[in-house]
């Protein structure tokens, strides 16, 4: 059976004017990196602050590793790392200075400390900067430390919020190949929040997309794109134009057809079949290279949530 | 428990105390303080600096400004430098971190207290005393100091703190610590002289008498409980309003 590490049941918050989270359902496995995905104000970093227990549900309750988050905060906290909307470094301090206190916070010894500072400041690249005051660092470099920070005692789940936010392209990139790599060696649980898809196309097993703190999906992010994009059909190869163009557009449930590309791009009727639109393409001489259907992309498949979630408004 | 609040204070200090506004202009004001009040003033005072009872007694206010920085610092720093959600998604206890920030600032005034007398004291020596009469406090005053000293140094402290928990900014919270400290200061003897003057006659007479024949010893340490009860009171408070869902911006 496969170990629960995060779960959520109807879990709400309400604010004055608004309700942050709305009936949050969630159960994410032990191991899985889980990106959040939705826009701004979206309810995603107040959904990781209810679940570090650092706020209240209104209703619902929530679990983090067995630890019911509203009766067992501080066990929650002791067992999870978090890197917040804010790297949250202390400027005035050492990379060292820092790493040193919460590491010590999290009830780790001097020795060990010592040991998992360099464990994890070598492989960034920032171990000989240790001793520099982390005000006079880049920001690429704080999100580099305040990760490994976040994972300096160890935990079993790592909140992330936002990771690779105000970071130049390079920058970003650079520190999802660090997170992809700490995370696997680390092997835990993290949870994403993000509206960067490049992020969770890259680091995330699955992705739940929330908007005004509803959920509207949750799945592997190819799911995610056929689930999403399941009317589209995109046939990649040679000799598409002409009498094939012409077959397809008069096939049954091909609702529009175009060539994009040495691309054939087609919206079909729900239950139309690809293998049949395949054959006709190959009847009349066309030849395929590749066949893909769904959303082209993670961003493509959030969009067309978003603009459905819309439509039900 | 200890130790997380031992590792709370040692943060502050490296954080707030070392490096605000750079290592050297710290020490050059803890210079300065040591200069005035453990030198230049007892060498101006003479041999009365230790044995008249008022000037060590004004000390145990000395305190409330040397603490009022840190203590405005200790929460609303940390929101303005955005380290404060951080902070409380860490295993360290909501008293851990409040009494770690209590403790810094109340280690730091009350030391320097402490340390300013017995400097000041070694400079009265070396320039007054004969090699037959070393020169001391006066054992009440003494003992006044050091518990007075603490009693207000810990009220300012938990004060400020809980300023510190509400403001947004560092500025806003100084500013109200520093309107609280001057009410602290004139308030008491605003409204004993305002109720003195609109009693009748007879009665300020009777009063006046009543505190002249008060025992010192008795009037110190009823004064010493109210304080102690006081501090009790707003320590409560404190823990009570401290709770990191509030602390978190909305």
């Amino acid at each position: 059976m496969t170990e629960i590490a995060i779960s959520t049941h109807s879990l709400t918050r309400d604010f004055p004017s608004v309700r942050a989270v709305d009936s949050l359902d969630l159960e994410i496995p032990a191991g899985v990196v889980f990106g959040f995905l939705g826009p701004n104000g979206s309810g995603k970093t107040t959904t990781v602050r209810l679940l570090l227990g650092l706020l209240e549900p209104t209703s619902g309750r929530a679990e983090v590793l067995g630890h019911d988050v509203s009766l067992e905060p501080q066990a929650v906290r002791a067992a999870t790392g978090a890197l917040m909307e804010h790297s949250g470094l202390y400027e005035r301090l050492t990379a060292q200075e820092n790493l040193e206190f919460f590491g010590r916070a999290a009830g780790m010894s001097r020795v060990d400390v010592k040991a998992r500072i360099q464990e994890l400041l070598d492989p960034l690249d920032l171990l000989e900067r240790r001793g520099e005051q982390v005000g006079t660092w880049s920001r690429g470099m704080k999100q580099k430390l305040a990760v490994a920070r976040s994972l300096m005692h160890r935990p079993r789940v790592v909140f992330l919020d936002e990771p690779t936010a105000g970071l130049d392209p390079v920058a970003a990139a650079g520190l999802r190949d660090d997170l992809a790599r700490l995370v696997a060696e680390e092997g835990v649980t993290v949870f994403v929040n993000t509206h960067h898809l490049a992020d969770a196309e890259r680091l995330c097993h699955q992705v739940g997309v929330v908007r005004d703190g509803r959920l509207l999906a949750v799945g592997r992010p190819d799911e995610l794109r056929t689930a999403t994009g399941g009317r589209r059909l995109e046939i990649a190869g040679h000799g598409l134009g002409g009498d094939v163009l012409s077959a397809v557009r008069d096939a049954t449930g091909v609702l529009e057809v175009r060539l994009e590309n040495s691309r054939l791009v087609l919206d079909l009727d729900q239950d139309v079949r690809t293998p049949d639109i395949v054959r006709i393409v190959i009847d009349r001489g066309g030849e395929i290279e590749e066949v893909r259907r769904g959303a082209e992309t993670l961003e493509e498949a959030f969009m067309n949530l978003l603009e459905a979630s819309d439509d039900d408004i | 428990m200890i130790s997380d609040i031992w590792l709370v204070v040692v943060k502050e200090y490296r954080e707030v105390l070392l490096r605000q506004g750079g290592r050297r202009a710290n020490i050059f004001n803890m210079v300065l303080i040591f200069a005035v009040f453990g030198v230049f003033m007892p060498l101006q005072t003479g041999e009365w600096w230790v044995q008249q009872p008022w000037t060590p007694i004004f000390w145990a206010w000395l305190p409330l400004f040397l603490v009022s920085a840190l203590v405005a610092d200790s929460f609303a720093g940390e929101r303005e430098r955005h380290t404060l959600e951080t902070l409380l998604t860490t295993r360290l206890s909501d008293k851990a971190i409040l009494f770690g920030k209590i403790a810094a600032a109340v280690i730091y005034g009350y030391g320097i207290l402490l340390a300013v007398m017995v400097v000041s004291l070694v400079t009265i020596n070396i320039a007054f005393a004969t090699p037959h009469r070393l020169l001391f406090y006066r054992a009440d005053v003494t003992l006044a100091v050091i518990v007075f000293g603490f009693l207000i140094t810990f009220m300012v402290t938990v004060i400020g703190v809980m300023i510190s928990l509400k403001a947004t900014t560092v500025r806003q919270a100084g500013q109200a610590l520093s309107l609280g400290i001057l009410a602290l200061l004139f308030f008491p003897g605003l409204i004993f002289g305002y109720l003195y003057r609109v009693l009748p006659g007879d009665v300020q007479t009777q009063l006046l008498d009543f505190i002249e024949h008060l025992e010192p010893g008795v009037v110190l340490l009823t004064v010493a409980l109210v304080f102690t009860a006081l501090d009790a009171i707003f320590l409560a408070v404190a823990m009570k309003r401290f709770k990191r869902s509030r602390l978190i911006d909305e």
